[in-house]
């Protein structure tokens, strides 16, 4: 099937903006108007609450702006520093590097047989070597009650 | 982009404050921007393609409560002082 035929719609691509610009709309409608209801509920003049709402806005806008700046520079530097250190250490070290990259395997081995080891009576349940669940009517629902249904192997 | 909508933001409770006499920009201001917020997270939801109410409430929920607190120490000032 072409993928021109299957036109789904989801809006998750979208959350990295949408995140960013409720964030900022929020911070400024409640901080500057929090500011303007406070200093007026204090007894000021309009001269004074206007000074302090366009303060509000200015600052909060530069700070905001800054604010992205730095996180996202910050992020960026913490994974270019990561780099540069698995690179380092790729040419300096490649035997400890091939071990941490095979040593998941090993360790799953090791769970495998603690787990042969068991006790029966504690064992129920756990298969070895695993059978993959390649039939379908295998897959039954959890009995009535859950408060979600979730599938699982029986 | 955050900086952007800030200041579309907060341009709504200085123009409301400007527009309105001092003895009555609480009050206004306050008004507005529960409005302005309500709007915001009905928004918000929908380029999401969340539920709007929800958003919506949960918005003006917590930008009313802000608005609440920063007004009782404005007031708890302006007793002391004046």
């Amino acid at each position: 099937m072409s993928r021109l035929s299957h036109s789904e719609v989801h809006m998750v691509h979208r959350i990295g903006w949408l995140r960013a610009a409720v964030l900022g709309a929020n911070d400024g409608l409640v901080s500057t108007s929090s500011l303007v209801v406070g200093v007026a509920a204090a007894g000021s003049g309009a001269t004074e609450i206007l000074i302090a709402g366009f303060a509000g806005l200015v600052a909060g806008a530069m700070s905001m702006a800054a604010g992205e700046y730095v996180s996202v520079s910050s992020q960026t530097d913490a994974e270019n520093a990561d780099l540069a250190r698995e690179r380092r250490e790729l040419a300096e070290t490649p035997e400890a590097e091939l071990e941490e990259l095979t040593g998941s395997i090993s360790s799953a081995a090791s769970i495998a047989i603690s787990r042969a080891r068991l006790p029966p009576s504690l064992r129920q349940g756990t298969r070895w070597p695993p059978t993959p669940a390649t039939n379908l009517a295998s897959l039954k629902p959890w009995p009535r009650g859950r408060s979600r249904q979730r599938w699982c192997l029986h | 982009m955050s900086a952007l909508t800030f200041a579309a933001g907060a341009v709504v409770p200085v123009l409301v404050a400007m527009a309105t006499p001092a003895d009555q920009t609480s009050i206004v201001v306050a008004a507005s921007t529960i409005v302005a917020l309500a709007v915001l997270g009905g928004l918000g939801a929908n380029a999401g393609g969340a539920g709007i109410l929800r958003g919506s409430l949960r918005v003006t929920f917590w930008g009313a409560l802000a608005m609440g607190i920063t007004a009782a120490v404005g007031a708890l000032f302006g007793v002391s002082v004046g």
